[in-house]
């Protein structure tokens, strides 16, 4: 019966955030009419930056799962001077008003920056008006999703079963692979997931770098300067409804565990 | 034990009702809301302060945005402005007129402006540019040139009227061509502003911007003429010959006059008429001239029969042209 007391307490509590988060996306789905929908799903700079901002996204989130997953590993299982530090860092552009990370990742990305000046003399990769652009500010924003998340994911994981494993002859490598990752496998996809939302969302300072190509919030952005509020509604709702389809299907890849056997795979 | 989760249960419900229902009123200060175009952001601020020092208990809330998206803020999204000051006169009648709320009724053009391009001195080729010669250094292969969108932003489609108005002016057939080439999307944002950043960061060369900006900035720019920068309202005929294709139609050239209204939606209109005479005064267009504007004195007005007692005296009718 206790149980039941606070589950239901909690469902009310729950509820009432949930509707927060609905009813305002409700209201929006229920202004547009159907016909508003598939007429601006069938504009091709519509579908375009929709597709650009979900392929943006994904390379972000391998960005973040190659360089920020290994950072999370290290703040789990090591201890040094100054990791507290290094997690404020980490921490840090959850509260840099967007605009000045766009600015700053100008400085250093732009034509005459320390990397980008560089990229593009030696490497042809420039950072203005390109996808890379684009991925560079959606991960500067993000970042920090996937490092906490992953993090949580690795502390979790108890640091027993991973020296059994090396009593079992199981080289470091082979632990990680085998065991490690695949506990933490949840963790690391949470904050992939919420990386890749928190870039898909990102305005500010994608449109600092790169207004054109256009992605998703800045053809929405477009939209609502160019023809009113229908349109750009009407394109907020299909990149929800994209998004809503995307992330119930991440959130199933993260229910299941990873394979603990066969890990070349 | 039921009885408490009953208990939770109405607690929680209670709370839920308790942050849904409206705040008491409390005795908040009069306040003014001012939607404005980025350009005015500047002397705005000027003329709110001195606005305030007259009315005591005044406070101004002014937000400054691209042209069309503030007009929008008012007739799309029904936010409550009570004065509204666009970078080009068009948009009043455009927006506010045509729209079903007939969202105003009059406008009074208050100030001019002009197009020109702003550079530093690590702009390429910035040693060389003159106003005589300026379009043949912008059209040099390399020259990165920053403008606005001429599909939602007045200083993007002026750009594009400005280049072809150049192209006749100095007769050098594909002026316009050669000088977007060197301007393409990347380059481009909502409002030219947001590109100053980039202008002092050297990731552009030149940026296309009001002539107030170049000013309030600090920044160089090229003294265009009068017969191409769309400043002058007697050249108004001739630059109707320029043309912009946007994705809102082909629009024509005309000069660029800043102009405000008090929407009907207004909240204050009374402090409202009030500080736009203040705006329309000497005190108002003193401010203006020293952030770089033309002042238009006294003011243009249309359908002056609609505006608040008192501005007759302040406006005269719109030149003909």
């Amino acid at each position: 019966m206790r149980v039941h007391g606070v589950v239901l307490a909690s469902w009310l509590a729950g509820s009432v955030l949930l509707a927060f988060i609905v009813v305002p996306l409700a209201g929006l789905a229920a202004m547009e009419p159907l016909r508003n929908l598939v007429q601006v799903a069938a504009m091709p700079d519509v579908r375009l930056a929709i597709w650009l901002s979900l392929l943006a996204a994904f390379l972000t989130a391998g960005c973040a799962a190659l360089l920020g997953v290994p950072l999370a590993y290290v703040l789990a299982r090591n201890n040094f001077r100054g990791k507290e530090v290094v997690a404020a860092i980490v921490d840090l552009p959850l509260a840099v008003p967007h605009t000045v990370a766009g600015i700053a990742l100008l400085i250093v990305f732009g034509r005459q920056g320390l990397i980008g000046g560089p990229a593009s003399e030696f490497l042809g990769l420039q950072f203005w008006g390109t996808l890379a652009g684009v991925v560079a500010a959606m991960l500067f924003v993000s970042a920090p999703y996937a490092v906490n998340a992953a993090r949580i994911g690795f502390e979790a994981v108890d640091p027993r079963l991973e020296k059994v494993a090396r009593t079992l002859g199981i080289g470091p490598w082979g632990v990680l692979v085998h065991v490690t990752l695949p506990l933490a496998w949840r963790g690391i996809m949470t904050g992939l997931t919420l990386t890749y939302a928190r870039a898909i969302s990102e305005f500010a300072a994608v449109a600092i770098l790169a207004y054109y190509p256009m992605t998703a919030p800045v053809k929405i952005y477009e939209l609502f300067l160019e023809s009113g509020l229908d349109e750009s509604a009407a394109m907020a709702l299909l990149l929800l409804i994209v998004s809503l389809a995307l992330f119930i299907l991440f959130r199933g890849i993260a229910r299941r565990r990873a394979p603990i056997s066969g890990g070349g795979r | 034990m039921i009885r408490r989760s009953m208990l939770i249960a109405t607690v929680t419900l209670l709370a839920t009702f308790a942050i849904g229902s409206k705040p008491s009123p409390a005795a908040a200060p009069v306040t003014l809301a001012i939607f404005g175009a980025g350009t005015l952001a500047a002397p705005f601020r000027q003329v709110d302060a001195a606005f305030e020092a007259l009315h005591p208990g005044v406070t101004i809330q002014a937000q400054f945005g691209g042209s069309v998206m503030m007009a929008r803020k008012i007739t799309d999204l029904h936010q409550r402005a009570d004065v509204l000051a666009v970078a080009d006169y068009n948009v009043i009648p455009k927006y506010l007129f045509a729209a079903d709320s007939k969202d105003a009724d009059w406008y009074a053009g208050f100030a001019r402006n002009a197009i020109t391009f702003v550079y530093t001195d690590k702009s390429k080729f910035a040693g060389e540019i003159t106003p005589a010669n300026w379009y043949s250094i912008l059209e040099r292969p390399g020259v990165q040139i920053g403008r606005s969108n001429p599909d939602t932003d007045p200083s993007g489609y002026q750009t594009l009227q400005m280049l072809a108005l150049a192209q006749t002016h100095y007769n050098s057939p594909g002026l316009a061509a050669k000088v977007l080439a060197n301007a393409p999307p990347a380059n481009m944002r909502d409002t030219e502003t947001e590109l100053l950043a980039a202008l002092q960061l050297g990731q552009i060369d030149y940026l296309a911007i009001y002539r107030s900006d170049a000013l309030q900035n600090h920044l160089k720019f090229i003294d265009l003429p009068a017969e191409i920068n769309l400043s002058d309202p007697a050249d108004a005929a001739s630059y109707e010959a320029a043309v912009a294709h946007t994705k809102k139609g082909d629009l024509k050239g005309k000069p660029i006059v800043y102009a405000i209204t008090i929407p009907t939606s207004a909240a204050q209109p009374e402090l409202a008429a009030a500080f736009v005479a203040f705006l329309l005064g000497p005190d108002g267009q003193k401010i203006m001239a020293a952030n770089g504007f033309t002042t238009v004195d006294p003011a243009y007005a249309v359908n002056a029969g609609k505006m608040p007692d008192g501005f007759r005296a302040l406006v005269q009718p719109w030149p003909a042209h």
